[in-house]
């Protein structure tokens, strides 16, 4: 489940501090606003219907899960449905290039496709839009055919079950899955995995058998690639929209490792909307892209030597708070956890508020988890209460005791500096992958599944698939980050 | 122009494994221009259709008398009311039935002379002979035929019971389904109410009781009135349902309790039409108990999908959904407006089955399911049928269910309180 904690965890003054009305004041932070629609984000031709049967194949008789390669049923021997063909890819090629001209956007996963693309409309993000063409040349490596003119590689997909496994131009999922990477999409978009009725009416139920296979909203699935920093955000196999955002840029930044010192800082943001108050998941989208673009910001105007992140993240999070929108007073107000990852040549600056994570993945399979949890569950531990393993599966591992709204000042972020010290990944995700992979070791193992120098995207695709084969009850978002010297 | 709009209730939480969603459907057909998005205008630019009426009155031995005298007078108002270019009839009942208005077949067109002819037909009409109602409503299908494009609704009158063989009845009802509307009435004490609610029920009608001959007229023009105020005919509701899923029952709850269940013609595997015949400017509410195969923890299915349709064209659509869930307090909540409605059709049975035991001699039984449908009609605030109950039983403690029976009851306040059995209390808001 998503964080389902503010209410209930709220402080008894948590609404007598209502925002006043300025804290609903659209978002003015560069890039925030929307100036154009269709910037950077190349929303793929939306196939009627949907969805999931690509990735979850579940059995007519008892809903277990199943492989494409199944016949019948593991659980309880039914017959499955046939597996339908791959579908298409789901970007169009030639539009799919490396993180090239445009200034990649902060994509906002959850809303329709006015407020998703909004974001990306970043004219303001002047510094990002500098860096992007150092990026395509410095990081932009696994499949350099970018044209100059070509737009930024943002898929929007909203047919996409098969996203995660389907190809793009940029990023080339050739190499040979491992085991346990799911199969080629098994079934037509619009097709029920249920029975494999291959009609689904607009709001996503089988005309069947009346399962709800998802609707075909923009924003269900999206992917953003920068090349090394990479993002997918999905809404999973039971909620009916993505109420999880992301965030992610790069922006120039000197690295003493490479000659002529020019190298790229990245930025990630992911924030999930709580689930149990009403207009979280716009909240949350209005609350990364803020965070974002402040940190791109905050970053170009640093000093190297002295860039001062934490002070930025926390910056970050005072402004996302405050362009968040707000419902009627007295309400509670939308509210999102918040995670962010900046990797410079250096050092690797989280800052958090609620369940979202940062993990640090070593390239030689070692694993660190760089937040700690704001929840009722972790403060258990923390005290003492319960024990350290219990922590994600106890009645409070969701309830979560710190987050970001516009009713609650000041959200400040945990904060913590890691520096580099070997070669990896940083991954920045909601909980709707760490549900099915809590562990540090496990999820290293995840990545560790992936050829080592798989493209960030890859990654990023690979542990989406992850929750998603494991039931994807929550949306997922997760971003990755190629570290320097990766590899 | 009417505009129909729906509205679902339900809880659509199941426990796992659970396999029945009840859900009540509020329907709203009103007069004006469809809101955007909201529901398509109805015919469209066809002409309204002519209304058709017949009046069928019971003319046997037994309506000699003042009853004789008042039905005709009743006939003559419901004459008056109507409009010009409604066409219309009027069947004599026997044990035969007799077409005195017009003569020679079909249907007369409504005009100042045309009614002043048919007045004076209606004058000559003679009590004698029995009650054959099958028949009558034949003919009345008959005539109603001549004009097959008209909106078709008959007003029916009897004193007695019938005189027919339930299977020549039933023939008849099979043969008029869907051919007309007819609202059934009884007056004096010698009718039985379950007969001619069964005959209201198939022919989408009501039944009601006239206590006095002579509040006939009255009661007549205000049927007329509100037939002729229906302007869409052939209005069904169409149930579609997952496959493998069944309707357990679909039941009309408000005005008035009417089971749809047996009613459905088939549209395709999946899809069934139940007919509610014509609509005016009203507020109608449906019971549907859908019974799907479970689907998983955390799933959700389209339990059924419920539109209503005039010529295969949807008017409006409502989702009922069914969705599995593990927490306990989800699932075990009952919807409040399903649970009204429920209370209602308990509240009529109650009354239907106590009256029934009471005729049967069993007195105990009588108070006891009277008793609970006092309790019901106080807990939703269901004044009418509480007034009339009170006429039956004397109500001890209405929380509790205590009742007495009474011992010097008017048999036509035991009538009425059946008749009336059916009508329904809309849910609170």
């Amino acid at each position: 489940m998503a964080t389902t904690g503010p209410v209930g965890a709220r402080e008894p003054d948590g609404a007598a501090d209502v925002a006043p009305a300025s804290a609903a004041a659209p978002p003015s932070s560069p890039g925030a606003a929307g100036d154009g629609a269709s910037n950077g984000i190349n929303a793929a031709p939306a196939a009627a219907g949907a969805v999931q049967a690509s990735t979850a194949r579940l059995c007519v008789a008892c809903s277990a899960e199943a492989t494409a390669d199944d016949t019948y049923c593991e659980a309880c021997g039914a017959l499955l449905p046939e597996v339908g063909e791959p579908t298409e890819p789901a970007s169009p090629g030639p539009a799919a290039a490396p993180g090239t001209s445009t200034p990649p956007p902060a994509v906002a996963a959850r809303p329709g496709p006015a407020q998703a693309a909004a974001p990306a409309a970043d004219a303001g993000g002047r510094p990002a839009a500098g860096a992007q063409q150092g990026a395509a040349t410095e990081a932009g490596a696994p499949a350099p055919d970018a044209t100059a003119d070509s737009e930024p590689t943002v898929s929007l997909h909203s047919t996409g079950r098969a996203a995660p496994a389907s190809q793009s131009s940029t990023v080339s999922l050739e190499t040979p899955s491992p085991a346990g990477e799911p199969p080629a999409p098994a079934g037509r978009p619009g097709s029920c995995p249920a029975c494999a009725s291959e009609q689904v009416d607009d709001d996503g139920y089988c005309l069947d058998c009346g399962l709800w296979v998802g609707s075909s909203r923009p924003g269900d699935h999206v992917e953003v690639d920068l090349g090394r920093i990479a993002g997918v955000s999905d809404r999973g196999l039971v909620h009916h929209s993505n109420e999880d955002a992301m965030g992610l840029r790069l922006v120039p930044w000197p690295d003493p490792a490479v000659a002529g010192g020019t190298g790229t800082a990245a930025v990630a943001v992911v924030c999930d909307g709580v689930s149990t108050v009403p207009g979280s998941g716009p909240a949350a989208a209005v609350a990364a892209e803020t965070a974002t673009s402040v940190l791109v910001e905050w970053l170009a105007a640093a000093r190297v030597d002295e860039p001062g992140i934490p002070g930025g993240l926390r910056t970050a999070t005072d402004r996302a708070r405050r362009a968040m929108p707000t419902i009627a007073p007295g309400d509670p107000a939308p509210s999102c956890t918040f995670a962010a990852a900046v990797v410079t040549g250096s050092d690797i600056t989280v800052g958090w508020l609620g369940d979202s994570r940062v993990y640090l993945i070593g390239a030689d399979g070692g694993a660190l988890q760089l937040t700690a949890d704001d929840t009722l569950s972790a403060e258990a531990v923390r005290a003492g209460i319960i024990p350290p393993e219990a922590a994600d599966t106890a009645p409070g591992a969701h309830t979560i005791t710190r987050w970001l709204s516009p009713d609650r000042d000041p959200g400040r972020p945990r904060v913590a500096v890691v520096p580099i010290t070997w070669p990896g990944r940083v991954v920045v995700c909601t909980d709707g992958l760490w549900n099915y992979a809590s562990g540090v070791a496990e999820l290293a193992a995840h990545v560790a599944a992936l050829p080592p120098d798989a493209p960030a995207l890859a990654v990023a695709r690979h542990l989406t698939t992850v929750a998603l084969r494991a039931g994807g009850r929550d949306n997922i978002t997760v971003v990755v980050i190629d570290m320097p010297g990766r590899g | 122009m009417l505009v129909f709009t729906s509205e679902v209730n339900q809880n659509k939480h199941l426990p796992a494994g659970g396999t029945d969603m009840n859900a009540v459907i509020t329907v709203t057909a009103e007069t004006g221009a469809p809101a955007a998005g909201q529901a398509r205008p109805a015919a469209g630019p066809k002409a309204a259709p002519t209304a058709a009426e017949v009046i069928i009155l019971d003319c046997s031995g037994s309506m000699g008398g003042n009853k004789i005298v008042e039905a005709r007078r009743a006939a003559k108002a419901a004459i008056d009311t109507l409009r010009d270019g409604v066409l219309f009839g009027v069947v004599q009942g026997e044990h035969f039935a007799k077409q005195i208005y017009p003569a020679g077949g079909g249907l007369a067109v409504a005009s100042a002379s045309t009614r002043e002819a048919a007045r004076l037909a209606v004058g000559r009409m003679q009590a004698g002979g029995g009650t054959a109602i099958g028949e009558w409503l034949l003919l009345t299908r008959k005539l109603m035929l001549s004009s097959p494009d008209a909106i078709h609704h008959a007003i029916l009158l009897t004193d007695g019971q019938n005189g027919e063989g339930e299977a020549v009845l039933e023939a008849a009802l099979a043969q008029c389904e869907g051919v007309f509307q007819c609202d059934c009435r009884g007056v004096g004490a010698d009718w039985e109410v379950a007969q001619l609610r069964k005959i209201a029920n198939r022919l989408l009608g009501d039944v009601a009781l006239i206590r006095k001959p002579a509040e006939m007229a009255d009661d007549f023009r205000a049927i007329i009135e509100a037939a002729l105020s229906r302007g869409i005919d052939k209005v069904a509701i169409r149930v579609w349902a997952p496959r493998g899923a069944d309707v357990v029952f679909l039941r009309q709850v408000f005005p008035d309790v009417a089971d749809l269940t047996g009613t459905a013609a088939e549209v395709d595997a999946l899809t069934k039409d139940f007919p509610t015949g014509a609509w005016g400017a009203e507020k109608r509410v449906y019971h549907l108990c859908v019974r799907v195969l479970p689907g998983p923890i955390d799933g959700e299915k389209l339990a059924a999908r419920v539109r209503l349709v005039v010529d295969g064209e949807p008017l409006a659509e409502a989702k009922v959904l069914a969705a599995w869930t593990d927490d306990v307090e989800l699932s075990t909540q009952i919807d409040g407006t399903v649970a009204h409605y429920t209370g209602q059709v308990d509240l009529a049975d109650a009354i239907q089955q106590g009256l029934e035991e009471l005729k049967d001699g069993d007195p105990a039984t009588a108070a006891t399911l009277l008793g609970k449908a006092a309790r019901l009609a106080t807990q939703a605030g269901d004044d009418t049928r509480l007034r009339l109950l009170e006429k039956v039983v004397e109500i001890d403690d209405a929380a509790t269910g205590q009742v007495r029976l009474r011992t010097d009851v008017n048999p036509l306040d035991e009538m009425d309180l059946d008749a009336q059995s059916t009508k329904t209390v809309p849910a609170p808001r």
